[in-house]
């Protein structure tokens, strides 16, 4: 017989429904009210009453991002950083985790305490300052990258993953003469997708979100990243459309709120067009932090 | 082997613990210069102008967008003989940024500060060198004329306990107050034919706005004014600074009364004003999210352009310039082609005062030497040179300010001047170090490496004749209300309790005037002023104050001897 529905349950699942798309279209009108800005006119805003669809679309407010000449370095310098530092993440976590994976590593409790126990507190800034400047790393653009290479949740959280592959994997490799380097590379790590993509979506939200450690490290504009020149963008324009003596400044039809408004998209694009490819991995990731060993 | 083993992971973990603390309590201690003998050598030094000097220079925080190797670094660089090493911080972060440098031993050999208190704390902490009077006086005459002239109360910010510590900078925009604008047309909608005068005009102005619905959309949620919000601005609390300014005060300063500094915000004139405020308030003649609405003079500017007041103090002449498609009244007239705005006068009170604050000249910045410098005097003396000449020969300030007339930009005597393509995109102009005016344009980037004004015969001559007239009709320097010291953040104990002080009053004024607080509110803050510090910084200030004119009569007298 098949399963028939209660009117009760068929109510509550039409509700259900009806709750949740109000709720989500709540939760994505801020987000579309926010492209609708960058793409009107500053009379437009200015006047207000924009609802869904621009009144007039206009371009100006790209046009003034993208004519800014940092701006596009700057893109790619967040690019590059981000690729980078996922790779170097990626390759230096696992060098970490695996070994800190095998039960037969000499000392690994006391070795994993130690990684643990820098998860408690930081030195702080100044001497991080002192200590990256002794290292040449100022106004270099590896500082932008190697400081945050290894974290020690990341390879917990990778060592956790690894110790929940079945030992046979590598026993058999080592029967066949595998080296650790060979089993790492060639075993381990494609069978790791999930926390892989996990840290790797993690670690590229950061890098490409991250301002305050080239703010403070890196004073060339040449190799400065994205969020600091819209910031920039949207700090300076706000203040500067009320100066009286620049009369030519072919910066024309916009106001700082369609511009932030287009600098938020801006920010916001790359993340969302990598996303929908890792998240398949992104469910199973987020209960890698729940495993014991 | 365990027990081995454990007594070996606590060793190793006391280990640590030993160096970890070794490191936190030792400090690397560095050779203090000899600076007993700097004022000495400094006045011995010759500078060999065929000799080229590297120089380590962190300009003006402002002009943020350059880059190595910029029109203007290079040419810099040819003009002086000197092969510079720049950097740019990010202007919202510079004032943690330059501490990073600073305590890294990156000391540049000139630095910039933003304000009076940095520039005392980084000496304090021994970063800088002092620049001598003598010294500037000898090297840089010019400069300290163009200071005497437009800002003689500048040597104020840079001294400290009998030395001076650095050069100040100055800005003539700060010379001229800025008035506000009226919807003229709602004015006229009201039945009002003639810009209001005076305070009970102001007011009258302001209640019809409210009442008589003057955007005719028969709604009644038009406002009469809005102001900044409370605490915000460049000097302290702004808000309400042209009502306090009809009645001869200004609430973020010192004012002199009776041969003695008081501060402005607890003066008893402040009383009756704040009633009026709250009156104001309660009848609807302010908008009410003026204490909780963005701070900046972008959001007046929005509430103006939706129609949701009908008067704002603006930015003077570049309001109104509809040459400029980014102006308030460019922007206005797209938005409401049927209306027009007016320039307002300044609100005359009833002991017939009337105007906002000023800063007569003076700005913040100052730019300082560090302190390797003192091995290498010669960097100082070529330092003040370079300034003197750019305040000497007008055609040098305004290559290195602006750039060079034809390539960067020209003259034209009705619009100003305008810059040439592709600078004419400030970020182009900004990339090559381009300054955005020469001294009267309030927050134009005035320079990375000299960042002063012109001086005023040089800025009225690139002047447009109609931007001239609206100075001399509505910004007149008679109507500035400048604060008795200098600037109210110069006293050594400012960094440690103003912030606080001036916190607290903006809070109290502004629930005073929303109704959260009653009048005698007032009454509690003057009597908790002393006890919060204030009577300290009063101290400080008048003491300063004692000597203000033998600080700036020093400069002039060397001045005078040296001509």
């Amino acid at each position: 017989m098949p399963f028939q529905r209660s009117r009760a349950e068929r109510a509550f699942d039409w509700l259900n429904v009806t709750v949740l798309t109000v709720v989500g279209l709540l939760a994505l009108y801020p987000f579309v009210y926010v492209v609708l800005l960058s793409f009107s006119t500053a009379a437009d805003v200015a006047r207000g009453g924009l609802l869904v669809l621009p009144r007039n679309f206009s371009l100006s407010s790209y046009d003034m991002v993208f004519h800014d000449p940092w701006f596009l370095l700057g893109f790619g310098n967040s690019l590059v950083r981000t690729v980078l530092g996922v790779a170097a993440t990626l390759l230096m976590t696992s060098l970490a985790a695996y070994p800190l994976s095998r039960p037969n590593l000499p000392w690994r409790r006391q070795i994993v305490f130690y990684i643990l126990f820098t998860m408690l507190f930081s030195g702080g800034l100044v001497p991080k300052y002192l200590l990256l400047k002794n290292l040449g790393l100022i106004d270099n653009r590896l500082v932008l990258v190697l400081p945050l290479m290894l974290t020690a949740f990341n390879i917990i959280i990778l060592k956790n993953f690894f110790q929940q592959i079945p030992p046979s994997y590598e026993e058999a490799a080592k029967i066949d003469g595998a080296s650790d380097f060979a089993i790492l590379f060639r075993i381990f790590l494609p069978l790791s997708k999930p926390a892989l993509a996990t840290i790797a979506l993690w670690t590229a939200v950061i890098h490409w979100n991250a301002w305050f450690d080239a703010m403070i490290f890196i004073t060339s504009n040449e190799k400065q990243v994205v969020q600091i020149f819209l910031q920039r963008i949207v700090i300076e324009n706000s203040v500067k459309d009320m100066q009286f003596g620049t009369p030519n400044f072919n910066e024309q039809l916009y106001t700082p709120d369609a511009l932030k408004a287009a600098v938020t998209v801006i920010t916001v694009l790359p993340i969302l067009a990598v996303y929908p490819f890792v998240q398949r991995y992104f469910v199973k990731g987020i209960q890698l932090g729940g495993v014991k060993e | 082997m365990r027990r081995a083993g454990g007594r070996l992971c606590s060793a190793l973990r006391w280990a640590g613990v030993a160096v970890g603390l070794a490191a936190a309590i030792g400090c690397v201690r560095r050779e203090s210069p000899t600076l007993e003998s700097w004022p000495a050598r400094l006045a011995a030094t010759i500078d060999d102008p065929d000799r080229k000097l590297s120089l380590a220079w962190q300009g003006s925080c402002y002009a943020e967008g350059g880059r190595e190797g910029s029109w203007l670094q290079r040419r810099m660089e040819e003009r002086f003989n000197v092969a510079l090493a720049v950097a740019f911080i990010p202007s919202f972060s510079y004032d943690k940024a330059i501490r990073f440098k600073l305590i890294g031993d990156e000391i540049p050999d000139v630095f910039w500060v933003a304000s009076p208190r940095e520039a005392a704390r980084f000496a304090a902490h021994g970063f800088t060198v002092e620049v001598p009077y003598e010294a500037v006086v000898k090297f840089a005459p010019d400069y300290v004329r163009l200071l005497q002239e437009h800002a003689p109360a500048a040597w104020m910010l840079t001294h400290v306990e009998g030395r001076n510590i650095g050069l100040p900078t100055f800005a003539l925009s700060t010379r001229f107050p800025l008035n506000g604008v009226w919807n003229r047309t709602w004015l006229e909608r009201v039945g009002i034919t003639e810009i209001p005068e005076t305070l009970a005009e102001f007011e009258t102005a302001l209640r019809k706005f409210h009442t008589d619905d003057p955007d005719r959309d028969g709604r009644r949620y038009t406002r009469g004014m809005a102001t900044v919000k409370p605490g915000t601005g460049g000097a302290g609390d702004s808000s309400f600074q042209e009502i306090f300014g009809a009645h001869g005060t200004i609430i973020n300063g010192w004012m002199e009364r009776e041969g003695r500094l008081v501060s402005g915000g607890i003066l008893p004139e402040v009383r009756p004003i704040l009633a009026l405020l709250r009156r104001w308030y309660a009848e609807g003649l302010i908008h009410p999210d003026y204490s909780t609405a963005p701070s900046g003079n972008l959001e007046l500017r929005n509430q103006l352009l939706k129609g949701s007041v009908g008067y704002m103090l603006a930015w003077g002449y570049g309001v109104f310039n509809l040459e400029n498609p980014g102006s308030v009244y460019s922007l206005f007239r797209t938005v409401h082609p049927d209306q027009e705005l007016a320039p307002a006068w300044f609100t005359t009170g009833p002991i017939g005062a009337c105007g906002v604050r000023i800063g007569g000249g003076l700005v913040g910045g100052i730019m300082l030497i560090g302190r390797h410098v003192a091995d290498a005097p010669e960097i100082m003396v070529r330092v003040l040179s370079m300034i003197n000449e750019a305040a000497r020969d007008e055609a040098t300030y305004l290559e290195l300010h602006i750039g060079r007339e034809g390539l960067h930009w020209r003259w034209d005597p009705e619009r100003g001047i305008l810059k040439l393509p592709p600078y004419d995109r400030r970020a182009l102009g900004a990339q090559e170090l381009l300054g955005e005016g020469i001294g009267f344009d309030l927050g134009a980037n005035h320079g990375y490496f000299l960042p002063f004004s012109a001086s005023q015969k040089l800025v009225d001559r690139f002047t447009p004749a109609a931007q001239r007239r609206y100075r001399e009709t509505y910004n007149r320097p008679a109507w500035g209300l400048t604060d008795s010291l200098a600037l109210p953040d110069i006293m050594p104990s400012a960094t440690r309790l103003l912030p606080h002080l001036a916190e607290r009053q903006a809070q109290i004024f502004a629930s005073i005037v929303a109704g959260q607080r009653p009048l005698e509110a007032f009454d509690g803050f003057v009597r908790e002023w002393p006890r919060l510090g204030g009577d300290v910084l009063t101290r400080e200030a008048n003491d300063l104050f004692a000597r203000k004119q033998a600080i700036i009569g020093r400069v002039r007298a060397l001045l005078e001897q040296g001509s």
